[in-house]
């Protein structure tokens, strides 16, 4: 039997928005929530010690933030979504490991806080990505915030200190970028059943960058992205890819795109990331 | 029952800090004070509110922020912890408050009718986002009075500034129709801060005020720029150098709230009250009042 090596034993870049927990409503949320539930299954099979999880509904000022508190539990409804019903959730951090990451990374000058309050809370995406890929709460995640004012040199950063960190303290852990690609949603009320990606021009951004990963062109993604940003709407200035890109550089060499449409206009992908270690 | 009408309305910044520095029994965590000229500033707004005896107060919040429409609270109460997620080391409120749900369905119904996306929020597990709560709690905090929270649709941010702005004079048309349909008397909260560029770290503790100006010269110059035009009523000056103001200091008035209120109240021309201006982590606030049941000058 093969050692368990520390470090990363999976990564996927997933969305998050109720959408996903209401299938039946549009062949696009289907399409994705299948896909979603495949990860599910392959990130529960290697059996990581910690999911980390990268969340661009968790905002933060102050630096990028770390969920520290043991266990986070309650009922979450969504400011926007609130019609998709509520969203219970249940989280058990690894707190040891938020709080490396926070004192750690804080080192390169990089301004850090860790996050332990009773009744804070935890986003829309954290709660849909913990539904789904760890639903009987039994893996320990480590929730990291999308800091507002990171550049995608700066996320990078705190991608790759995260992954070297995770290495240090002999974890395995799953890596989970929860965030869209493009982000224009539609403005109105729409038929679920005719989702589409709101713009031709993102819908054509995303396929690109679709593509590049597939081919593992990380490094034209990241010198194209600042067109992306300005020719799109990427979620958060695309962050949740340069965080991502962070954690794998070196290691993994493509994305396997599970699934990609839309969620209420904006462009969703599921997509798994494989090594030649991936079963 | 007798036309409504709006008897008030104020700007009433949010920055957690003001409660923190308040200490109030709702939130959990403790202060040495700070920001005092701020709250000093709300003094004379709850005065003005005891004064003026509303029947309620409506309150427009960009952290209740919605993608779809312009949303009114519907749940006859509301109840529950607020944890503000950037700041939840000043911010742990336990709030709980009566909603006017007959003008919501009102304001629904008007904003409809002139052509906006509109919808009630009736989920009654709904969290009160704390931009909603600071204003109300530094304008009432003895929540007597029924309120209504309304979101900032954060749609016009796909198009053009103007494009957010104009829809949010049509909003505060609604809104003024509304309140009259309903005959009660209100008061109205733009909850937002102007300039909004800000340090990205904060002393320890947070409360130290010798650390505490403003971000940029150049934003306290627009601030003052801005409070100018308001005070005197020159509300077509203001909406034309609004873009620009909101390009150069990342306003907050972007959300729609002043627009919506200055809207609602008929662009008074009057000279308001500026009861006071201060910096929160170098944002500029101002706290000012315009008392319409002593105006002579609406359009």
């Amino acid at each position: 039997m093969k050692a368990r090596r520390s470090g990363i034993a999976g990564a996927a870049w997933v969305p998050g928005l109720p959408h996903l927990l209401h299938p039946n409503q549009s062949r696009s949320w289907e399409g994705l929530n299948k896909a979603y539930q495949l990860v599910g299954d392959r990130l529960r099979a290697l059996k990581p010690d910690v999911i980390v999880i990268y969340s661009t509904q968790w905002l933060s000022v102050l630096g990028t933030s770390f969920q520290t508190a043991p266990r986070s539990q309650g009922v979450h409804v969504d400011d926007n979504w609130y019609a998709l019903g509520d969203l219970p959730f249940d989280l058990k951090s690894d707190s040891e490991l938020g709080e490396t990451f926070a004192s750690e990374i804080s080192r390169y000058g990089l301004p850090t806080k860790t996050v332990n309050f009773e009744s804070f809370p935890i986003d829309t995406g954290t709660i849909i990505a913990q539904q789904f890929l760890n639903p009987n709460a039994d893996i320990p995640v480590s929730i990291v915030s999308s800091w507002v004012y990171a550049d995608a040199e700066k996320s990078k950063l705190i991608g790759k200190t995260m992954r070297h960190l995770v290495e240090r303290q002999g974890k395995r852990a799953f890596f989970v970028a929860c965030s869209l690609m493009s982000g224009r949603y539609f403005t109105e009320d729409i038929n679920p059943m005719e989702d589409k990606v709101s713009s031709p021009v993102d819908d054509a951004w995303n396929r690109k960058i679709l593509g590049w990963l597939e081919s593992g062109d990380f490094s034209t993604i990241e010198k194209e992205s600042s067109t992306f940003a300005h020719e799109s709407v990427p979620d958060m200035q695309f962050n949740a890819f340069h965080w991502l890109h962070g954690v794998l550089e070196g290691t993994h060499s493509k994305g396997w795109v599970l699934n990609y449409g839309p969620i209420w206009g904006t462009g969703a992908s599921v997509i798994e990331f494989i090594n030649e270690e991936t079963p | 029952m007798a036309s409504g009408s709006i008897a008030a309305g104020f700007i009433a910044p949010h920055p957690p800090h003001l409660v923190y520095g308040e200490n109030p029994p709702q939130n959990r965590v403790k202060s040495q004070g700070g920001w005092e000229p701020l709250r000093w500033a709300y003094q004379h707004c709850r005065e003005s509110i005891k004064r003026l005896k509303p029947d309620v107060i409506l309150v427009h919040s960009p952290h209740w922020t919605t993608i779809v429409g312009h949303h009114f609270a519907d749940v006859p109460k509301l109840k529950g912890r607020s944890v503000d997620p950037i700041f939840p080391h000043l911010f742990q409120y336990d709030f709980e408050m009566m909603v006017d749900t007959e003008l919501a369905k009102l304001c629904h119904e008007e904003a409809k009718r002139a052509g906006l996306t509109a919808k009630l929020m009736q989920n009654p597990n709904f969290r009160v986002d704390y931009g909603t709560i600071v204003s109300l709690h530094m304008l009432n905090p003895s929540w007597d009075i029924p309120v209504l929270p309304i979101s900032a649709n954060n749609s016009p941010y796909f198009y053009s500034h103007e494009v957010g702005q104009e829809q949010m004079v049509r909003l505060g048309e609604a809104t003024r129709r509304a309140i009259e349909r309903r005959g009660v008397r209100a008061v109205l909260a733009a909850s937002n801060t102007l300039s909004h560029l800000h340090f990205s770290q904060e002393p320890n503790p947070p409360e130290d005020m010798s650390q505490e100006h403003i971000q940029s010269h150049q934003q306290y110059l627009w601030d003052m720029r801005i409070i100018g035009m308001l005070r005197k009523g020159q509300w077509s000056e203001l909406r034309s150098v609004l873009p620009e103001y909101m390009a150069a200091t990342f306003a907050e008035v972007k959300s729609g709230a002043l627009m919506w209120m200055a809207s609602a109240m008929g662009f008074p021309e009057m000279e308001a009250k500026v009861h006071g201006f201060g910096t929160v982590i170098g944002t500029g606030n101002v706290v000012m009042e315009w008392d319409l049941t002593t105006a002579k000058g609406r359009k």
